[in-house]
């Protein structure tokens, strides 16, 4: 990578890495892991930068590495670690700490319960507020498949996380 | 139409993510590219390693040496020869355009005049020969179409492959020889497929075009003073006679002779 490759490339990730960060530790569920998978990503990423900085969308691109990424590769690790911290997570500023770290708690559960993919639909679908169509191009598989795929996932959520309404109207 | 029950999935995925920021993962990113981009050339080169040379199977390791390790054939001020010859190719004002041609390396001209005639030719990136662990290496990403929708290739240029694999970042056994590699039975060998291989002789160098079990696609000339010139193009909008030609042509060549 040449330095205004490189440059375009830092300027790419300082405005973007937050929000990545984030969809990361959806798809993961831990921060660590999420730093991985999005070190990973960004490594992936680098290496095709001149491809993709000349794609229509940067986003889509990176996107598309994520996904693959976790779906692929993090599949194939163990479902469950455990981790020793040195602090309990840092649970944000929220108005009813007890409610929302309990929402937290059932909802990361209820997430580490579903597989990959279906996490992923998820993610993409209702955090990433992606349309069917464009969720079916960066999984690689037909929008019927997606919304059949979210219509299990929802309902399996239900399953997991029968209080997920009402705890969230409580909030 | 959301339910509520989607609605709720959708605040509580926002809430869940909410999280301090993550370190800066930049600079591990774009050390880990260079390091797999230098792993994937000199495997490239070294591919031949195992059959060639009497049935001895030469180790080799690949190590990094820490985040910092040197940087692949990107040019810096600091090591840069003293020739305007190393220059990077630059993007502004739109970095998503192709870079301008006023500031493209001068042996693009070269390449050029082998290329079949088409208005759409533009630079993504490249730089001229710009100091390498002690050999000097110009490089040019070129694509067909603005954005590359009609393809990419890549042209490499290296003076002295031999030092260029026994940086600080390959170790190689000390009488390691490259050139005694880069024969024809053992590229022959070492490929899937192979689309031609000449020898050198005295006035001209190995010529090879070969696909290795990656799929990646090869097309060399290389020197016995060690000069190398490859291109890549995985995306066959080349034809074979066109591509070497370029990699042979003398002014090229002519352009790394120190």
């Amino acid at each position: 990578m040449d330095g205004q490759n490189e440059r375009e490339f830092r300027e790419y990730v300082a405005a973007r890495q937050d929000r990545l960060f984030r969809v990361a530790l959806l798809l993961t569920g831990h921060r660590e892991d999420a730093e991985d998978l999005l070190q990973t990503a960004l490594t992936k990423l680098a290496l095709h930068w001149t491809t993709a900085a000349r794609a229509t969308s940067v986003d889509a691109y990176v996107r598309k590495i994520l996904y693959h990424q976790q779906v692929g590769h993090w599949r194939r690790r163990a479902p469950h670690r455990e981790y020793a911290t040195a602090a309990p997570p840092d649970p944000g500023v929220v108005d009813d700490p007890a409610t929302d770290t309990a929402l937290r708690v059932t909802l990361s559960r209820a997430l580490g319960q579903l597989t990959h993919r279906q996490r992923a639909v998820l993610v993409l679908r209702y955090y990433e507020d992606l349309p069917e169509s464009e969720v079916a191009r960066i999984l690689g598989c037909a929008v019927g498949t997606v919304r059949s795929q979210t219509a299990r996932t929802l309902a399996r959520l239900r399953t997991l996380c029968p209080d997920l309404l009402s705890t969230m109207e409580r909030t | 139409m959301t339910s509520p029950f989607e609605s709720s999935v959708r605040d509580s995925l926002q809430r869940l993510a909410e999280a301090p920021p993550a370190r800066s993962l930049v600079d591990r990113a774009l050390s880990d590219a260079r390091r797999i981009r230098r792993r994937r050339r000199t495997l490239a080169a070294l591919a031949a390693i195992a059959i060639v040379g009497g049935g001895t199977a030469t180790p080799f390791v690949l190590t990094a040496r820490g985040g910092n390790a040197p940087v692949g054939t990107t040019p810096t001020t600091a090591t840069a020869r003293p020739t305007t010859e190393c220059r990077t190719a630059t993007h502004e004002p739109s970095p998503f355009a192709g870079a301008i041609p006023d500031t493209w390396p001068s042996f693009i001209g070269i390449v050029m005049a082998h290329l079949p005639p088409r208005d759409d030719y533009y630079v993504s990136s490249g730089y001229g020969l710009c100091e390498d662990m002690g050999a000097s290496a110009g490089r040019v990403v070129m694509s067909i179409g603005e954005q590359g929708e009609h393809g990419q290739f890549v042209v490499e240029l290296i003076t002295d492959f031999q030092k260029l694999i026994q940086g600080p970042n390959v170790i190689t056994p000390s009488a390691f020889n490259i050139s005694a590699y880069f024969t024809c039975p053992g590229l022959q060998a070492e490929h899937v497929e192979v689309y031609f291989c000449e020898e050198a002789t005295e006035t001209q160098p190995l010529a090879f075009a070969g696909r290795d079990h990656r799929g990646d696609m090869w097309v060399f000339a290389y020197y016995p003073d060690r000069r190398y010139i490859v291109l890549e193009n995985n995306d066959t909008i080349l034809d074979l006679p066109t591509m070497r030609a370029i990699v042979t042509d003398p002014e090229l060549a002519a352009l790394l002779q120190r």
